[in-house]
Protein backbone atom coordinates (compact mmCIF):
# COMPACT_ATOMS: atom_id res chain seq x y z
CA UNK A 1 0.00 0.00 0.00
CA UNK A 2 1.25 3.09 -0.58
CA UNK A 3 2.54 5.64 2.04
CA UNK A 4 -0.24 7.54 4.02
CA UNK A 5 -0.32 11.26 2.66
CA UNK A 6 -0.35 13.58 6.08
CA UNK A 7 1.30 16.80 4.93
CA UNK A 8 0.64 18.12 1.41
CA UNK A 9 -2.76 18.71 1.68
CA UNK A 10 -3.12 19.73 5.26
CA UNK A 11 -0.45 23.04 4.60
CA UNK A 12 -3.03 25.30 3.62
CA UNK A 13 -4.11 25.11 7.53
CA UNK A 14 -2.05 27.49 9.99
CA UNK A 15 -2.96 30.36 11.45
CA UNK A 16 -6.39 31.46 9.54
CA UNK A 17 -9.10 30.51 12.39
CA UNK A 18 -7.41 32.53 15.02
CA UNK A 19 -10.16 34.97 14.94
CA UNK A 20 -12.08 32.29 16.99
CA UNK A 21 -9.62 32.49 19.88
CA UNK A 22 -11.84 35.42 21.59
CA UNK A 23 -9.51 36.46 23.91
CA UNK A 24 -6.88 39.18 23.27
CA UNK A 25 -3.95 38.28 25.20
CA UNK A 26 -3.48 34.70 24.32
CA UNK A 27 -4.19 35.65 20.55
CA UNK A 28 -1.73 37.68 21.21
CA UNK A 29 0.42 34.86 22.15
CA UNK A 30 -0.50 32.54 19.99
CA UNK A 31 0.29 35.20 17.19
CA UNK A 32 3.47 35.85 18.93
CA UNK A 33 4.64 32.07 19.18
CA UNK A 34 3.47 31.46 15.19
CA UNK A 35 6.15 33.45 14.15
CA UNK A 36 8.59 32.73 16.53
CA UNK A 37 7.91 29.25 15.50
CA UNK A 38 8.31 30.74 11.93
CA UNK A 39 11.75 32.22 12.69
CA UNK A 40 12.77 28.80 13.69
CA UNK A 41 11.66 27.39 10.57
CA UNK A 42 8.90 25.15 12.42
CA UNK A 43 5.50 25.34 10.62
CA UNK A 44 2.76 26.02 13.92
CA UNK A 45 -0.54 24.52 12.82
CA UNK A 46 -3.50 26.28 14.84
CA UNK A 47 -6.54 23.96 14.86
CA UNK A 48 -9.77 26.14 16.41
CA UNK A 49 -13.03 24.95 15.30
CA UNK A 50 -15.40 26.62 17.52
CA UNK A 51 -15.34 29.78 19.42
CA UNK A 52 -13.30 30.03 22.47
CA UNK A 53 -14.10 32.57 25.10
CA UNK A 54 -11.94 32.82 28.50
CA UNK A 55 -12.25 35.42 30.56
CA UNK A 56 -9.65 37.99 31.24
CA UNK A 57 -9.68 37.28 34.78
CA UNK A 58 -8.36 33.66 34.03
CA UNK A 59 -6.16 34.51 31.53
CA UNK A 60 -2.63 35.07 33.16
CA UNK A 61 -1.70 31.38 34.53
CA UNK A 62 -3.17 30.04 31.30
CA UNK A 63 -1.04 32.65 29.26
CA UNK A 64 1.70 31.60 31.39
CA UNK A 65 1.46 27.79 30.86
CA UNK A 66 0.93 27.86 27.08
CA UNK A 67 3.79 30.54 26.53
CA UNK A 68 5.87 27.81 28.59
CA UNK A 69 4.41 24.70 26.32
CA UNK A 70 4.63 26.59 23.08
CA UNK A 71 8.55 27.34 23.88
CA UNK A 72 9.31 23.69 25.00
CA UNK A 73 7.71 22.64 21.61
CA UNK A 74 9.33 24.95 19.39
CA UNK A 75 12.65 24.39 20.78
CA UNK A 76 12.22 20.64 21.12
CA UNK A 77 11.29 20.17 17.35
CA UNK A 78 13.87 21.71 15.57
CA UNK A 79 14.13 18.27 14.10
CA UNK A 80 11.11 18.03 13.03
CA UNK A 81 9.87 20.90 12.44
CA UNK A 82 6.48 20.63 12.91
CA UNK A 83 3.79 21.60 15.78
CA UNK A 84 0.26 21.28 15.91
CA UNK A 85 -2.00 23.52 18.91
CA UNK A 86 -5.53 22.78 19.09
CA UNK A 87 -8.35 24.64 20.82
CA UNK A 88 -11.66 22.22 21.44
CA UNK A 89 -14.46 23.71 23.41
CA UNK A 90 -16.78 20.52 24.70
CA UNK A 91 -19.46 21.74 26.96
CA UNK A 92 -17.64 23.20 30.59
CA UNK A 93 -14.24 22.37 29.77
CA UNK A 94 -11.43 24.03 26.90
CA UNK A 95 -8.79 21.88 26.02
CA UNK A 96 -5.58 23.75 24.31
CA UNK A 97 -3.62 20.35 22.88
CA UNK A 98 -0.49 21.28 21.99
CA UNK A 99 1.65 18.26 20.44
CA UNK A 100 5.07 17.44 19.19
CA UNK A 101 7.44 14.67 18.35
CA UNK A 102 9.68 13.66 20.82
CA UNK A 103 12.12 10.97 19.70
CA UNK A 104 14.90 11.35 22.40
CA UNK A 105 11.74 11.75 25.83
CA UNK A 106 11.81 8.11 27.64
CA UNK A 107 9.06 8.35 29.69
CA UNK A 108 6.78 11.45 30.71
CA UNK A 109 7.97 11.04 34.82
CA UNK A 110 11.25 12.68 33.11
CA UNK A 111 9.45 16.24 32.22
CA UNK A 112 8.48 17.34 35.34
CA UNK A 113 11.57 16.86 37.11
CA UNK A 114 13.21 20.18 38.10
CA UNK A 115 16.58 20.38 36.45
CA UNK A 116 15.51 18.33 33.70
CA UNK A 117 16.38 19.04 30.20
CA UNK A 118 17.37 17.89 26.72
CA UNK A 119 18.71 21.52 25.63
CA UNK A 120 22.02 22.55 26.06
CA UNK A 121 22.61 25.74 27.88
CA UNK A 122 19.24 25.47 30.14
CA UNK A 123 18.05 25.06 32.96
CA UNK A 124 14.95 22.96 32.61
CA UNK A 125 12.81 24.61 34.55
CA UNK A 126 9.77 25.35 31.97
CA UNK A 127 8.10 22.39 33.31
CA UNK A 128 8.26 22.76 36.76
CA UNK A 129 6.92 26.14 36.77
CA UNK A 130 4.03 24.83 34.88
CA UNK A 131 3.21 22.36 37.59
CA UNK A 132 3.67 25.47 40.16
CA UNK A 133 0.82 27.34 38.39
CA UNK A 134 -1.58 24.56 38.06
CA UNK A 135 -1.01 24.00 42.26
CA UNK A 136 -2.50 27.27 42.30
CA UNK A 137 -5.62 27.19 40.12
CA UNK A 138 -7.86 24.79 40.67
CA UNK A 139 -9.65 25.11 37.18
CA UNK A 140 -6.25 24.29 35.35
CA UNK A 141 -5.63 20.41 34.56
CA UNK A 142 -2.95 18.75 32.67
CA UNK A 143 -3.15 15.90 30.62
CA UNK A 144 -0.09 14.08 29.26
CA UNK A 145 0.07 11.79 26.72
CA UNK A 146 3.10 9.69 25.17
CA UNK A 147 3.05 7.36 22.69
CA UNK A 148 4.32 6.16 18.70
CA UNK A 149 6.82 9.30 19.92
CA UNK A 150 4.46 11.47 19.72
CA UNK A 151 4.29 14.23 22.83
CA UNK A 152 0.37 15.88 23.77
CA UNK A 153 0.14 18.06 26.30
CA UNK A 154 -3.57 19.35 26.65
CA UNK A 155 -3.99 22.31 29.39
CA UNK A 156 -7.50 21.32 30.37
CA UNK A 157 -9.51 24.45 31.93
CA UNK A 158 -12.47 23.65 33.49
CA UNK A 159 -14.86 27.14 32.75
CA UNK A 160 -18.04 26.15 35.44
CA UNK A 161 -20.61 27.12 33.00
CA UNK B 1 -23.50 -9.31 12.13
CA UNK B 2 -20.97 -6.30 12.91
CA UNK B 3 -22.80 -3.53 11.01
CA UNK B 4 -21.00 -1.35 8.63
CA UNK B 5 -22.04 2.17 7.47
CA UNK B 6 -21.00 4.83 4.55
CA UNK B 7 -22.14 8.06 4.24
CA UNK B 8 -21.04 9.92 1.24
CA UNK B 9 -22.44 12.10 -0.67
CA UNK B 10 -21.10 11.90 -4.16
CA UNK B 11 -23.17 8.77 -5.77
CA UNK B 12 -20.94 7.46 -7.81
CA UNK B 13 -18.19 7.44 -5.04
CA UNK B 14 -20.68 5.62 -2.97
CA UNK B 15 -21.36 3.29 -4.99
CA UNK B 16 -17.73 1.86 -5.29
CA UNK B 17 -17.25 1.75 -1.75
CA UNK B 18 -20.41 0.03 -1.68
CA UNK B 19 -18.82 -2.80 -3.70
CA UNK B 20 -15.55 -2.61 -2.05
CA UNK B 21 -17.21 -3.56 1.29
CA UNK B 22 -19.24 -5.92 -0.09
CA UNK B 23 -16.41 -7.77 -2.22
CA UNK B 24 -14.27 -7.48 1.42
CA UNK B 25 -17.26 -9.14 3.60
CA UNK B 26 -17.38 -11.79 1.03
CA UNK B 27 -13.87 -12.07 -0.50
CA UNK B 28 -12.63 -12.32 3.49
CA UNK B 29 -15.65 -14.50 4.94
CA UNK B 30 -15.86 -11.59 7.27
CA UNK B 31 -18.71 -11.66 10.13
CA UNK B 32 -19.95 -7.76 8.49
CA UNK B 33 -22.51 -6.32 7.22
CA UNK B 34 -23.68 -3.33 5.16
CA UNK B 35 -26.32 -2.08 6.90
CA UNK B 36 -26.89 1.49 4.99
CA UNK B 37 -24.98 3.76 2.48
CA UNK B 38 -26.43 6.86 2.24
CA UNK B 39 -25.52 10.56 1.59
CA UNK B 40 -27.89 12.22 4.45
CA UNK B 41 -25.77 12.64 7.99
CA UNK B 42 -29.74 12.49 9.54
CA UNK B 43 -30.69 9.24 8.00
CA UNK B 44 -27.20 7.27 9.01
CA UNK B 45 -28.10 8.89 12.31
CA UNK B 46 -31.55 7.40 12.77
CA UNK B 47 -30.33 3.82 11.90
CA UNK B 48 -27.86 3.34 14.43
CA UNK B 49 -31.12 3.96 17.18
CA UNK B 50 -30.97 0.28 18.32
CA UNK B 51 -27.24 -0.59 17.83
CA UNK B 52 -24.30 -0.63 20.40
CA UNK B 53 -21.45 -0.89 17.81
CA UNK B 54 -20.46 -0.36 14.03
CA UNK B 55 -17.86 0.50 11.70
CA UNK B 56 -18.66 3.80 9.86
CA UNK B 57 -17.19 5.04 6.47
CA UNK B 58 -18.22 8.69 6.40
CA UNK B 59 -17.12 11.38 3.96
CA UNK B 60 -16.35 14.89 5.75
CA UNK B 61 -17.86 17.33 3.42
CA UNK B 62 -21.34 16.59 3.27
CA UNK B 63 -22.99 18.96 0.37
CA UNK B 64 -20.93 21.66 0.69
CA UNK B 65 -21.20 21.35 4.89
CA UNK B 66 -17.64 21.36 5.45
CA UNK B 67 -18.12 19.27 8.73
CA UNK B 68 -20.93 17.72 8.44
CA UNK B 69 -19.16 14.34 8.56
CA UNK B 70 -17.16 15.04 11.42
CA UNK B 71 -20.33 16.45 13.50
CA UNK B 72 -22.16 13.01 12.54
CA UNK B 73 -18.90 11.17 13.81
CA UNK B 74 -19.43 13.34 16.90
CA UNK B 75 -22.91 12.26 17.25
CA UNK B 76 -22.15 8.58 16.57
CA UNK B 77 -18.93 8.99 19.16
CA UNK B 78 -22.15 9.98 21.71
CA UNK B 79 -24.31 7.31 21.05
CA UNK B 80 -21.62 4.38 20.33
CA UNK B 81 -18.31 5.12 22.56
CA UNK B 82 -16.92 1.77 20.92
CA UNK B 83 -17.70 2.92 17.08
CA UNK B 84 -14.95 2.47 14.95
CA UNK B 85 -14.85 5.04 12.72
CA UNK B 86 -13.07 6.20 9.37
CA UNK B 87 -12.60 9.37 7.64
CA UNK B 88 -12.95 9.48 3.51
CA UNK B 89 -12.07 12.80 2.75
CA UNK B 90 -10.60 15.55 0.45
CA UNK B 91 -11.08 18.27 3.29
CA UNK B 92 -8.03 20.43 3.29
CA UNK B 93 -8.30 22.35 6.16
CA UNK B 94 -8.85 18.85 8.23
CA UNK B 95 -7.88 19.53 11.91
CA UNK B 96 -6.28 17.10 12.85
CA UNK B 97 -5.89 17.23 16.26
CA UNK B 98 -9.69 18.35 17.34
CA UNK B 99 -10.65 15.23 15.36
CA UNK B 100 -8.47 12.96 17.65
CA UNK B 101 -9.08 14.02 20.76
CA UNK B 102 -12.84 14.42 19.78
CA UNK B 103 -13.61 11.26 17.52
CA UNK B 104 -10.63 9.29 18.05
CA UNK B 105 -11.08 7.75 14.42
CA UNK B 106 -9.54 4.71 13.51
CA UNK B 107 -7.93 5.66 10.09
CA UNK B 108 -7.90 8.62 7.56
CA UNK B 109 -8.44 7.43 4.14
CA UNK B 110 -7.53 10.21 1.26
CA UNK B 111 -9.36 10.42 -1.60
CA UNK B 112 -6.32 12.19 -3.48
CA UNK B 113 -4.77 9.13 -4.77
CA UNK B 114 -7.51 8.18 -6.53
CA UNK B 115 -10.69 5.27 -6.19
CA UNK B 116 -8.18 2.18 -6.04
CA UNK B 117 -6.69 3.48 -2.92
CA UNK B 118 -9.64 4.25 -1.18
CA UNK B 119 -11.20 0.57 -2.28
CA UNK B 120 -8.01 -0.58 -0.95
CA UNK B 121 -7.88 1.51 2.23
CA UNK B 122 -11.70 0.31 3.22
CA UNK B 123 -10.68 -3.36 2.75
CA UNK B 124 -7.71 -2.66 4.63
CA UNK B 125 -9.84 -1.05 7.55
CA UNK B 126 -12.12 -4.15 7.69
CA UNK B 127 -9.55 -6.78 8.36
CA UNK B 128 -8.22 -4.17 10.81
CA UNK B 129 -11.79 -4.45 12.56
CA UNK B 130 -12.49 -7.78 12.41
CA UNK B 131 -8.71 -8.44 14.28
CA UNK B 132 -10.21 -6.18 17.10
CA UNK B 133 -13.34 -7.48 17.37
CA UNK B 134 -11.46 -10.97 17.68
CA UNK B 135 -8.79 -9.99 20.43
CA UNK B 136 -11.84 -7.92 22.28
CA UNK B 137 -13.81 -11.05 22.74
CA UNK B 138 -11.21 -12.88 24.72
CA UNK B 139 -10.60 -9.59 26.96
CA UNK B 140 -13.76 -7.51 27.94
CA UNK B 141 -12.12 -4.67 28.81
CA UNK B 142 -12.57 -2.64 32.50
CA UNK B 143 -12.57 0.72 32.68
CA UNK B 144 -11.35 3.04 35.46
CA UNK B 145 -13.40 6.81 34.81
CA UNK B 146 -13.22 9.75 36.28
CA UNK B 147 -15.18 12.92 36.27
CA UNK B 148 -13.95 16.25 34.85
CA UNK B 149 -16.50 19.29 34.72
CA UNK B 150 -19.91 17.42 33.37
CA UNK B 151 -17.56 14.89 31.54
CA UNK B 152 -16.29 11.76 32.26
CA UNK B 153 -13.16 10.75 30.90
CA UNK B 154 -11.60 6.71 31.02
CA UNK B 155 -8.66 4.95 31.11
CA UNK B 156 -8.32 0.63 30.29
CA UNK B 157 -7.79 -0.41 33.79
CA UNK B 158 -4.89 -2.60 32.56
CA UNK B 159 -3.11 0.26 31.90
CA UNK B 160 -3.35 1.73 34.82
CA UNK B 161 -0.42 2.16 37.05
CA UNK B 162 -1.04 4.19 39.93
CA UNK B 163 -2.81 7.16 41.60
CA UNK B 164 -1.74 9.67 43.79
CA UNK B 165 -3.34 13.11 45.78
CA UNK B 166 -1.38 15.95 45.65
CA UNK B 167 -0.91 17.67 49.02
CA UNK B 168 -0.30 21.09 48.22
CA UNK B 169 -1.75 23.30 50.72
CA UNK B 170 -4.82 25.48 49.65
CA UNK B 171 -5.82 23.31 46.54
CA UNK B 172 -6.85 20.15 48.00
CA UNK B 173 -8.09 17.31 46.09
CA UNK B 174 -6.23 16.98 42.71
CA UNK B 175 -5.69 13.46 41.96
CA UNK B 176 -3.58 12.38 39.34
CA UNK B 177 -3.56 9.08 37.21
CA UNK B 178 -0.48 7.50 35.89
CA UNK B 179 -1.01 4.97 33.13
CA UNK B 180 1.42 3.30 31.10
CA UNK B 181 0.80 6.24 28.34
CA UNK B 182 0.17 8.89 30.38
CA UNK B 183 -0.29 11.24 33.13
CA UNK B 184 -3.02 13.21 33.86
CA UNK B 185 -5.15 14.24 36.61
CA UNK B 186 -9.07 15.45 38.32
CA UNK B 187 -10.13 17.17 41.10
CA UNK B 188 -11.45 15.13 43.60
CA UNK B 189 -10.06 12.75 46.52
CA UNK B 190 -8.96 9.04 47.37
CA UNK B 191 -12.16 8.48 49.66
CA UNK B 192 -14.61 9.00 46.54
CA UNK B 193 -12.31 6.64 43.87
CA UNK B 194 -14.01 2.78 44.36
Amino acid sequence: MKEKPVNDEFQMLTINCIDKLQNEPLRGLIIQKFFAAQRAGVNLQIEIDDLIKISNMDILPIVRILGILLDNAIEHSAEEKEIKCAFIKSLDLIEVTVANRAPNLKNIDQLFQKGYTTKVNHSGFGLANVKELLNKNKSLLLDISFSKRILKITLIITTGE
Amino acid sequence: MYPVYILEDNLEQQKSYVTAVKNSIMINDLAMELICATDDPDTLTSSIEQEHQGLFFLDMEIYGVKEGGLQTAVNIRDKIPGAHIVFITTHAELSLLTLERKVAPLDYISKSYGIDYIKQSIMADMLKVEKLLKSEKYKKENLFTYRIGNHFFSVPLSELVYLTTTTVPNNSGRVSIRTLTKNTEFIGNSNDIS
